[in-house]
């Protein structure tokens, strides 16, 4: 099982972050992050001001800065986001926070070929959340 | 273009033609920029990113009406609107609802402003309620089902007073587009589509 790594709620980073295993960040990170082939996760109380590139980001706190996902971009409910993303699949709960533009495009078609072709999920569409509120049109 | 059609039981939301007839233009062109003034509905912005487009989000917050400047005092300018967008970007700009949380007196202001976002040739999509409401109301999210469907649905946003223009001032609040079509739901919506000529 892969070990899980922290940076906690009091810890506070400048400078570029890199590394080869997922991450979950509780604290402040300013600068750039990149986690080739591992994914991130922004905690609730994390606050990240930086260029984020991972396989998975997952953004339930506070993130200012574009992201770049070889896989998928979430922005739970309690997450805000004020950036540019760029990933095959991208989940925005209704709740979430967003300030930016969403590009599904670039990656998708050479990931859901590649995808496809080795029979993997890779070509499998967005997943969206539900709808929260009653519906009444 | 993808289709549901109102007789599919599994479909819960309203017709929505003059989307469709918009989406189906813009996607001839490959990634089209789309502006969505929120609230935000993330399945409307995966849907249209799916099928190719760039979208973009910026929350728009409507202007509140100024209040009247007490005797002796001089008049409070308000904040000019203002999207955080570049010039001539967007082929399509979802207003939604927010024409009926702004004091009529805005409105030419908030079109002139969609039409600096807008491309030559691009479009312009929005509702507005045709009866006022009895007190404040919330604005509505939006989530397309498909080309042609789509759900109103409730939202958390603080209650705002609603106005309800007539049809005849909202035309000549856009009076710098060629409107291509003003319809009315049976939820006494009308759906406008006008384009920049």
């Amino acid at each position: 099982m892969e070990k899980l790594v922290n940076i906690g709620q009091s810890i506070q980073i400048k400078g570029e972050l890199t590394g080869n295993e997922d991450l979950t960040i509780e604290g402040k990170v300013d600068g750039k992050i990149f986690l080739k082939d591992h994914n991130l996760t922004v905690g609730s109380n994390g606050k990240i001001t930086a260029d984020i590139h991972a396989k998975n980001v997952t953004v339930v706190g506070e993130v200012v800065g574009n992201i770049t996902a070889d896989d998928k971009v979430e922005v739970a409910e309690t997450g805000s986001m004020k950036g540019d993303v760029v990933a095959p699949r991208v989940v925005l709960a209704d709740g979430a926070r967003f300030k930016g533009s969403i590009d599904m495009e670039t990656k998708p078609r050479a990931v859901a070929g590649l995808g496809a072709a080795l029979g993997g999920d890779a070509a499998r569409p967005a997943s969206t959340a539900p709808a929260k509120g009653p519906g009444n049109s | 273009m993808r289709r549901r059609t109102a007789g599919d039981p599994a479909v819960a939301g309203q017709p929505c033609g003059s989307l469709a007839r918009i989406l189906a233009r813009i996607f001839k062109e490959s990634r089209p920029e789309v502006l969505d003034l929120g609230p935000l509905c993330g399945q409307t912005v995966t849907y249209l990113a799916q099928r190719g487009a760039v979208v973009t989000v910026e929350p728009f917050d409507p202007p509140h009406p100024v209040p009247a400047a007490k005797p002796g005092e001089p008049e409070v300018e308000p904040p000019p609107i203002r999207f955080d967008q570049p010039d001539a970007k967007f082929d399509l700009v979802l207003a939604w609802e927010h024409l009926d949380f702004m004091p009529p007196e805005r409105l030419p202001e908030f079109a002139d402003e969609i039409l600096r976002v807008l491309r030559d040739g691009g479009w312009l999509f929005l509702f507005s309620l045709m009866a006022p409401t009895s007190g404040p109301d919330r604005m509505r999210r939006y989530r397309l089902l498909a080309d042609d469907m789509i759900v109103r649905e409730a939202t958390e946003a603080a209650p705002r007073r609603r106005w309800a223009s007539s049809t005849r001032e909202i035309e000549r609040a856009l009076k710098g587009f060629s409107i291509q079509g003003v319809q009315l739901q049976r939820n006494q919506m009308r759906e406008f589509s006008a384009h920049k000529v």
